[in-house]
Parts: C-alpha cells; sequence; structure tokens
C-alpha cells in the first residue's frame, strides 16, 4: 500500500514538511548571515584603508 | 620516552595554536565546507529514499518513517549540546579563541534541532499514543533541554558586550549538561510513555539501514552548519573590531 493511501500521510507529511522547512530556514539564515557579514567586512576594510590614507 | 613525550605535546600545543588562529580556520574551512556540503545532500537523498521505500511497520504503519527524522535530530541535538559542553571546557580551562565561537554557533543549530525533535514527537504521538502531547519523564527534559538553549541564546544576545560573557555563559553551559544524563536515562529511572533508548533499532533489520544514513546526514549537516555559524561569528567580531577602529581614528 502507497503511503498516499494511508490515513497516516498527513503525519507523515507534516512531520517531514515542518523538519525540512525548519531546516531549510537555518541553512538560509546562516547563508544569507554570511553574505551580509562578508560585503559589510569589505566594505569596512575599504573605509579603513581610506581612513589611513 | 621523556624526549618522545615532550615532542608529542609539542606538536599538539602546535596543532592547537594552529587551530585557534581565526584565519588559519577561515582557510581550511573554506575548503573543507563545500565537501560536508555536498556529502550531507547526498546522504539525506539516500536517507530519505530508504525511508521512503522502506515496508510499513506492522504496528505503526507509515507514521514508522517519522522515526527516520525524530530520532536522528534527538540524537544530534544531544550531540550539538555535547559540544557546547567541550567548547565551554575549552572557554574555562585551555582559554581556546574558538572554544567561545564554537558554543555560540552550536546553539541555534541545536535549539533548531530541539524544535524538530519536539514537533515530530508530537506529530508521531497523535497517531501512537492518541495526544499530542503528554507530561512524560522523557518529554518534559527533552523539552527542558530546548529551554535550556533557548536561554543561552537568550543570554549571549543580552551579555554580549560584557568581557566575561564568554566564561559566564561557558558556566551555565556546564550547569546545563546535567539535564543530558536525565534526558538519555529518564525512559530507565521513570515508567515513561515513551519507548525505551534503542527500540527502532531493535525493531528490524529493515528499519536499521535509513535510520543510520539519516543520523549519518544529521551528523554532517550539523556539522557543515556549525562550520558555517563559525565563520559567520568570526565575522561578525573582525566587523565589532574594526568599526571601534573606525570609531577612534574619527
Amino acid at each position: 500500500m502507497s503511503i498516499f493511501e494511508t490515513r497516516h500521510f498527513f503525519f507523515v507529511a507534516s512531520a517531514y514538511g515542518l523538519s525540512f522547512l525548519l531546516l531549510a530556514g537555518l541553512a538560509l539564515w546562516i547563508y544569507f548571515a554570511y553574505q551580509s557579514k562578508k560585503k559589510q567586512l569589505l566594505r569596512l576594510e575599504a573605509q579603513s584603508k581610506q581612513a589611513d590614507k | 620516552m621523556m624526549k618522545q613525550d615532550k615532542e608529542n605535546s609539542w606538536s599538539f600545543d602546535r596543532l592547537t595554536n594552529k587551530i585557534a588562529n581565526p584565519t588559519w580556520f577561515l582557510k581550511w574551512t573554506g575548503r573543507i565546507l563545500p565537501i560536508f556540503i555536498i556529502i550531507t545532500v547526498v546522504l539525506f537523498v539516500a536517507g530519505l529514499y530508504l525511508g521512503f521505500t522502506a515496508p510499513q511497520d506492522y504496528q505503526q504503519g507509515n507514521t514508522v518513517r517519522i522515526m527516520f527524522i525524530h530520532v536522528p535530530s534527538v540524537m544530534i541535538t544531544m550531540m550539538a549540546y555535547m559540544v557546547m559542553v567541550s567548547s565551554a571546557l575549552g572557554t574555562l580551562i585551555w582559554r581556546h579563541p574558538l572554544a567561545d565561537i564554537s558554543a555560540k554557533s552550536a546553539a541555534p543549530i541545536g535549539a533548531v534541532l530541539a524544535l524538530i525533535g519536539l514537533i515530530t514527537g508530537s506529530i508521531w504521538g497523535k497517531p501512537m499514543w492518541g495526544a499530542w502531547w503528554v507530561w512524560d519523564a522523557r518529554l518534559t527534559s527533552f523539552l527542558i533541554l530546548f529551554l535550556i538553549f533557548i536561554g543561552l541564546i537568550v543570554l549571549r544576545f543580552a551579555l554580549d558586550d560584557l568581557t566575561f560573557a564568554p566564561q559566564l555563559i561557558a558556566v551555565l553551559i556546564l550547569v546545563g549538561a546535567l539535564i543530558l544524563p536525565i534526558v538519555h536515562y529518564s525512559v530507565e529511572w521513570w515508567n515513561t510513555l515513551h519507548q525505551p533508548n534503542g527500540t527502532t533499532m531493535r525493531t528490524g533489520g529493515v528499519f536499521r539501514l535509513p535510520l543510520f544514513v539519516m543520523i549519518f546526514a544529521f551528523s554532517f549537516l550539523f556539522l557543515s552548519l556549525h562550520l558555517a555559524n563559525m565563520r559567520n561569528a568570526i565575522f561578525e567580531k573582525r566587523i565589532n573590531r574594526m568599526q571601534r577602529k573606525l570609531a577612534q581614528s574619527i
């Protein structure tokens, strides 16, 4: 019997769906934090070089 | 023998000093992280395939598939806290510069994994026990572990400006570690509705392989996210240092 034909489909789908949603959210949060911090660091380094001049 | 010991300790010191260097850490994690991400994706694809092609359990039916994410997420939550405990020891005993960064970076990942463990356990509990939640020793102690993660994250935000914050948080992490044996042995120490440890492993060989693959997938996921978050924390420290430097030069 396929998983789609059972009354437990809702439970299995919501468990997997919520788990991967949370994991994807965490991974994206870390990725976007990395991108913004990298940009900020590069901007500050450029500002610091200008200030040294 | 004495000479050999000296040489060994010297090389160990050299290794820890090298690892302690954030620039070196950023360099090698930049190389190793893409490999870890690929391994994680491959393991998740394999684990999901094996999990969804495994037969139904004669008692649990299809809900046994929830165990393939519930058990690994709970196990890796405990591992995340143990990483925080070793990082706390690194902060207090060896004053390792990356130890506090490691503890700080593991907390949000541990909290999310604990939340997944609670949610998937609750979703499994409704069709099997007839209740979304029971105040059972295992469930309650695991909820406390989740709240400890949240408390440590909130505390970090509140105290991050203080110079002794790493030491204070490290002490609190060690105090919080008391919950780990309680979570693990709760099913033996008290009469609980939750099954004893390792039930899914003992249920049958057919469920062991997808479970093992998913445990490895979650382990590599934690490793990848932890290293990536540590890199972010190092960048944050550098940004703060540079902002202070710029403010002084104005």
